[in-house]
């Protein structure tokens, strides 16, 4: 195998090498041999995650935090539109800062 | 052959001839002896990475048919791999080497080679480092754009000793047939792990051949010994080529006719080292990649049970694809540019995946995995 770059994939010692194969951290695997080749040969592999995909995941965590709390809180909605019950306070301060933090 | 002579042989095979003579006599009958060749693809029938592979001879290893690889270093030659529909009357497929790039300046370490890789568990057979063992005999067909002279070499994973032999090609298709004579030094280990090596060198600098090489030989490995001068560089013109199929590995002194397989056969064996899930470039394969949970807001994990048992841990292949991968509902997609698994949640029998980086899943949602685009490509590996 041509090895041009290597990954941390994941917090199990599996490795994501030239983009495209996920090697478990085994010596029976052949290509998980040349991994270790490659670093004893004085090469390290790349962090997880570079700042950017740690800023998307980040974002995209905060992103489904959010839409599902302004989901499971749509029902205060219909009922003040159909009752007239007005929507708590809280409820309506949280679902602004749900929506603003919505990227 | 008259009934009377085959009737004859049946009657030395009764009066208790020798394995060899047995197996001479029922070859000459037509006789098969069934599970007899040791190599798997060795008609050349299963490709499924792909049937042509083009420049390669970049230090690598490079898998294309099932089960054969070619490896090299340190050349400046170049050749494309191909499965072949030339071959030798009852062969429809041959592996061919076609040189694209010369190399007439050979450094002394530059090497390459066809190699194909055993497991120790599968060679038991051979009784290899006891008082017993037995012969082994190799044959194949192989043709080139030229006379050529090859070495085949059997590499001792296990205890680092070697025996190689040459061989002669010509412009046409012709059997060859190694016997290799037994070995009482050093035993393969009774495992999944790689204990033995085929190698068939087409080109090589003095650092392999200049030594004394000893043909139909073990002995402890030297680097120097283990290819022979008189070998052709086959990277010695872009007019070089090399053919080579029905290749058969079998116990014992006679090299009895190729072992037919069926291709299904052939393919659950090959899938043992390596499988394709989805492959989205193949019209009449299933886009679908298995069932997938929702575990949490941005990870779906998905599920697929594997037609043949690995050998051992395997790698994901999963090439990076825009929207190339997606879990579908019948009114939402979500879709990644790729996939990833974690080992501690795969067995030889299956695999649990993830597409994760996604937003709005709910927990324990149920998906249908498929892939999304023709680019789009899912395989383990577990090749030695």
């Amino acid at each position: 195998m041509n090895i041009e770059t290597v990954k941390i994939e994941n917090n199990e010692g599996d490795f994501r090498v030239n983009g495209t194969m996920i090697v478990p951290p085994s010596t029976d695997n052949a290509d998980y041999v040349f991994v270790q080749e490659w670093i004893a040969a004085g090469n390290t592999p790349a962090p997880q995650y570079t700042d950017e995909e740690i800023a998307f995941n980040t974002q995209a965590e905060l992103n489904a935090t959010s839409q599902a709390y302004l989901a499971s809180t749509d029902w205060y909605i219909t009922r003040y539109a159909e009752t007239a019950v007005a929507v708590p306070e809280a409820v309506t301060l949280a679902r602004a800062t749900a929506r603003e933090a919505i990227v | 052959m008259s009934k009377a002579r085959n009737l004859s042989l049946l009657s030395a095979v009764e009066a208790g001839a020798t394995a060899d003579q047995t197996k001479a006599d029922l070859n000459a009958i037509g006789v098969s002896g069934g599970r007899k060749n040791i190599i798997i693809n060795g008609g050349m029938q299963v490709a499924q990475r792909g049937t042509s592979s083009a420049g390669l001879g970049a230090d690598a290893t490079t898998y294309l048919l099932d089960r054969w690889a070619f490896g090299t270093g340190g050349t400046a030659g170049r050749l494309t791999m191909s499965q072949d529909s030339d071959g030798p009357a009852g062969f429809a497929n041959s592996l061919k080497l076609d040189c694209t790039t010369a190399d007439t300046s050979i450094a002394a370490g530059e090497q390459s080679y066809l190699i194909y890789k055993f497991e120790g568990q599968d060679l038991q057979q051979l009784k290899k480092g006891t008082s017993s063992s037995e012969s082994m005999t190799l044959s194949f067909y192989v043709k080139g754009n030229a006379a050529a002279t090859y070495t085949a070499e059997f590499y001792d994973a296990d205890n680092n000793r070697h025996n190689g032999q040459t061989f002669s090609v010509t412009t046409s298709w012709n059997k060859v047939t190694l016997t290799y004579v037994p070995d009482t030094t050093g035993a393969y280990n009774d495992d999944n792990a790689l204990s033995l090596y085929l190698f068939i060198w087409i080109h090589t600098g003095t650092t392999m051949t200049s030594g004394t090489f000893a043909s139909n030989t073990w002995s402890a490995s030297a680097s120097n010994t283990r290819v022979s001068a008189s070998n052709t560089s086959f990277f010695d013109s872009t007019s070089r080529t090399l053919n080579i199929t029905g290749v058969q590995l079998e116990l014992g002194s006679v090299a009895t006719d190729f072992e037919h397989r069926s291709y299904a056969e052939n393919l659950l064996a090959c899938q043992r080292y390596y499988e394709i899930i989805a492959d989205g470039s193949r019209a009449n394969d299933s886009p679908y990649f298995g069932v997938g949970q929702g575990v949490k807001s941005d990870q779906i994990n998905w599920f697929y049970d594997f037609k043949a048992e690995k050998r051992a841990t395997f790698t994901l292949i999963v090439p990076t694809v825009s929207n190339g991968y997606a879990a579908k509902t019948h009114s939402t997609t979500k879709s990644h540019s790729t996939l990833g698994f974690t080992s501690v949640h795969q067995s030889l029998h299956s695999i649990m995946g993830y597409m994760t980086n996604i937003g709005g899943v709910t927990e324990q949602s149920c998906w249908q995995m498929q892939l999304n685009s023709a680019s789009a490509h899912i395989a383990v590996s577990a090749e030695l």
